[in-house]
């Protein structure tokens, strides 16, 4: 890991030297942070670290040059992460390089190319360590977008593949009656063409509206559907589609006295259609496109500034609702009912930040997060939880 | 869900609140460094500004020597205002806005204005009209007024009277009571300034796009983790009792090209680990064909009942291996019994058993009697026999469980849901541990156990000295439902 990072600074700095002669502004965001996570009574305890390192080069007013780097550790697990594995000893490292010209081809115009790569490791076990986690994966990106003024159309292709976990019955010489030919052997690997339409208005003074969308069409050329009495169809390739639509309606007001607020509401919707089907072999239980949801999630977002202290204070609440449109609830001993899923959540988080200098500012943040399910059966996944986190920590901006 | 929805619309229901009360703000302090104070009208004194402040129309800003702040108005706006300097917020409307910069030097960065509203900067010697462009004025000695102009037009008047119009990269310098001289180039001294200025602000484009690109990334690895909880939520990755990562895949395969009868199937369970790979098949064998193996499972656990089942097994049989050792285990010989005697007439029976390490036999009965003898009462009509040298002959059912009894411990305590089987085989000891373990691998209490057995998955571990595989064991992770079906577990 270290060795790769190390190397992508020397490509990162190899394109600064290159770039000899153009104007380099570079960005360097470092975040650390001290941490806990808590979950059903259980706490553990750790530290955060994310650096973004840019140095962006204008070769000239039309075209510069911006090579990332973004490297994340994080041994404090996220509130909103499955509870999964060893849910309190996780800890994953990441680190992502991309290269990205602007062209600027109009006033108010520009064109943005993307090529990327990004490795997440992820350690959830006793046995596993960095690069040989079962759920490791890279995805390698290209992408195209134009802005402008304030709406950008784009399109990303992008590959995602899990080096660590190919399908068992890859790993055996077919003495099972079942094969790698069958079922597959890459089975969570897939390629993903997304096409994204973001951008914002202005309906009002002091008021913003962000909005998104984003269509994605995933192909899993190595996972085969899976028939109603267990068996697979070979010539048939799992293939997915995901839409999702954001808006985000924004305002600043002063309320009253030394109070600045500035509200938000969050609004998302994702829906995931896809043509793979599930046999439960234990229970004999079929089930036709498993993975089909809707997701809403609403949260507002405000923000409070005051005239007396340099301290601000963030909130935000998020409750959020997933349901299967397939997938049969099940109680507590595994069987089916006829139902479908539905899990619904919520997320408060509270941060507050202070300035320490101009580049150097105090951050706290508190997250809190409630998960309930439909699904009784949790032998092998926790549907109905609770978990917290909490952070203390400094962020530099160069 | 009703009364999370409740709190999001409180929430709601107090920004509106707020927002029905308040007032837009027309200038917010978006940076703060060093020595800046504020002036919120003109009769009040000036206090410390903070980063976040709000300011309205009447407001003065000031800077002190080493401090900088920036601020922007509502209509997008920068003005970046440096050490030493003062400036006067007059006149903020949407039609018309003026400011006056008292002291030092201010950059600004004027958005463009709709058809019909005026922008206007004052400085003691000069009055800029603007329309959207990026321009700094620097006020010196005796007021004097430098001009400089990044972007866009500038039309300036001096204290004459007289309008210029300067352009990008012209400077004007402004005296009090001396007309001023046309516009000029830049120098050296006026571009690299510019260049650091361009600096920071390709910065802040840079960190518009750092913003952009990382919340396009979330989404991506978004998808990577979606694919991560499918797994975890078809239980095809769990933490065993030693906390290592089992994967597992469970199929079911049937037909005669993989050598089973049309009344069989056979279940087979992988599990991997980071070092060892074992697994895990079940053939059951049924009296009749069947068509769908929903259609088999119906009879799959039938042991008894009053009225004779359609079909019942023949036989039911395991194989376990961590793919250089083996164990197999298996009841054949399914007959379904009529005996009027007991309360459930009809029982399914088996005359044989086997459990065999490395295909050897280490336990087994047999009807006693001549051959093609059968077992209508367990009690008396089996004949044990066990592959432990301290035993000598045959043994009644009684016996043997007399002897299988000895062998049971509960190596964890009373109350843990953790028992084993210690044997002493001709080969060497076998001991087989069963857990009951959670997701993560913690073992439950009895109590814990009893109240929800489906709960736990199990995990078997059979360690024999005569095995040479990994670690002398097969450990075998299995949702119980597979062994319960099995009749591994009652």
């Amino acid at each position: 890991m270290i060795k790769k990072i190390i190397l992508a600074v020397g490509v990162l700095s190899s394109f600064t030297l290159a770039s000899f002669g153009s104007d380099i502004a570079t960005v360097l965001n470092v975040k650390a942070f001290g941490g806990q996570y808590s979950y059903e009574g259980e706490s553990a305890s750790n530290g955060n670290l994310n650096i973004d390192f840019v140095p962006a080069m204008k070769f000239s007013d039309k075209f510069s040059f911006l090579p990332a780097l973004y490297v994340e550790y994080r041994g404090v697990k996220d509130v909103t992460e499955l509870v999964g594995g060893e849910k309190l000893l996780q800890q994953s490292a990441s680190y992502n390089l991309s290269l990205r010209p602007v062209y600027k081809i109009g006033e108010n115009t520009k064109l943005r190319a993307k090529v990327g790569y990004f490795k997440q490791m992820i350690i959830e076990a006793k046995d596993e360590s960095w690069g040989n986690g079962a759920f490791d994966y890279a995805k390698t990106s290209v992408g195209l977008d134009v802005s402008k003024k304030n709406i950008n159309i784009g399109y990303s292709m992008y590959i995602i593949a899990f080096p660590n976990y190919a399908s068992l019955v890859s790993q055996t010489s077919g003495q099972f009656g079942v094969s790698a030919t069958d079922i597959g052997k890459n089975l969570l690997d897939f390629m993903a063409n997304e096409v994204s339409l973001y951008g914002k208005f202005y309906p009002l003074s002091g008021f913003v509206v962000d909005w998104s969308f984003a269509y994605t069409m995933k192909s899993f050329n190595d996972q085969t559907i899976q028939l109603d009495n267990g068996v697979y169809n070979a010539s048939q390739k799992r293939a997915d589609t995901v839409m999702g639509v954001g808006l985000f309606p924004s305002f600043a007001i002063v309320p009253t006295g030394p109070l600045t607020m500035f509200g938000g509401l969050s609004i998302n919707y994702v829906s995931n259609a896809s043509n793979q089907n599930r046999y439960d072999t234990a229970k004999k239980q079929f089930i036709e496109k498993d993975y089909d949801y809707t997701e809403t999630k609403i949260a507002p977002i405000i923000s409070f500034s005051f005239n007396t202290v340099p301290l601000k204070l963030d909130f935000s609440y998020e409750i959020g609702s997933r349901a299967y449109l397939n997938r049969l609830v099940q109680d507590v001993a595994g069987v089916y009912g006829t139902d479908k899923i539905k899990t619904d959540t919520t997320y408060l988080s509270l941060g507050l930040t202070y300035p320490l200098s101009e580049k150097l500012s105090l951050k706290g943040i508190y997250g809190s997060y409630n998960s309930s399910s439909s699904m009784k059966y949790e032998q092998v996944y926790k549907y109905t939880y609770q978990t917290s986190n909490m952070f203390l920590g400094v962020a530099y901006e160069l | 869900m009703k009364s999370k929805l409740f709190a999001v619309l409180v929430c709601l229901a107090v920004c509106a609140g707020f927002a029905f009360s308040a007032k837009t703000p027309k200038v917010i302090v978006t940076s703060s460094y060093g020595k800046v104070f504020v002036k919120l009208n003109q009769t009040a004194n000036w206090t410390k500004c903070y980063t976040g402040m709000t300011l309205d129309e009447n407001a003065s800003i000031k800077t002190e020597a080493k401090a900088k702040a920036e601020i922007m108005l509502y209509d997008g706006s920068k003005l970046t205002i440096k050490p030493k300097s003062e400036m006067f917020i007059k006149i903020l409307t949407d039609s018309q806005k003026a400011l006056e910069q008292r002291a030092g030097k201010v950059r600004y960065k004027i958005s463009k204005l709709a058809q019909g509203r005026s922008f206007e900067c004052k400085t003691p010697t000069a009055v800029c009209s603007i329309r959207g462009t990026e321009f700094s004025m620097d006020i010196g000695e005796n007021d004097q007024t430098e001009l400089k102009v990044f972007e866009g037009l500038v039309a300036a008047i001096g204290t004459d009277g007289k309008e210029f119009e300067v352009g990008p990269g012209k400077k004007m310098e402004f005296l009090t009571n001396v007309p001023p001289e046309d516009p000029s180039s830049f120098d050296t001294e006026d571009n690299e300034e510019e260049s650091k200025n361009q600096q920071e602000s390709e910065k802040m484009a840079t960190q518009a796009e750092i913003n952009m690109d990382l919340s396009k990334e979330a989404v991506q690895q978004m998808a990577a983790t979606e694919m991560k909880l499918a797994e975890y939520q078809q239980g095809k990755t769990i933490i065993d009792v030693f906390g290592k990562r089992v994967r597992i895949e469970e199929y079911i395969v049937r037909g005669s090209a993989v050598g089973l009868g049309a009344n069989q199937y056979k279940m087979v369970v992988l599990n991997s680990r980071k070092d060892r790979f074992d697994w895990y098949t079940w053939i059951p064998t049924f009296a009749n064909n069947f068509t769908s193996i929903a259609e088999a499972n119906e009879w799959v656990g039938w042991r008894n009942g009053d009225v004779a089942p359609d079909n019942y097994l023949l036989s039911t049989e395991f194989g376990a291996s961590n793919t250089v050792d083996n164990s197999k285990w298996g009841y054949t010989g399914g007959r379904v019994i009529d005996d009027p005697s007991i309360a459930q007439t009809q029982n399914l029976v088996f005359d044989n058993y086997y459990f065999k390490l490395n295909d050897v036999t280490m336990i087994s009965y047999v009807p006693a009697g001549a051959a093609g003898s059968h077992i209508n009462n367990f009690s008396t009509d089996a004949v044990w026999t066990v592959n432990d040298p301290s035993v000598s002959g045959t043994m009644t059912s009684a016996q043997f469980e007399t002897w299988y009894n000895t062998g049971y411990l509960l190596p964890s305590g009373d109350d843990k849901m953790h028992s084993r089987f210690e044997f002493g085989f001709a080969g060497g000891t076998y001991t087989e541990d069963t857990y009951s373990i959670d997701d993560y691998g913690k073992v439950p209490s009895l109590t814990d156990y009893a109240g929800d057995k489906l709960k736990y998955n199990m995990e078997l571990v059979m360690f024999y000295d005569g095995f040479t595989g990994t670690d002398k064991k097969i450990d075998l992770c299995v949702e119980p439902k597979i062994f319960m079906d099995s009749g591994l577990v009652k």
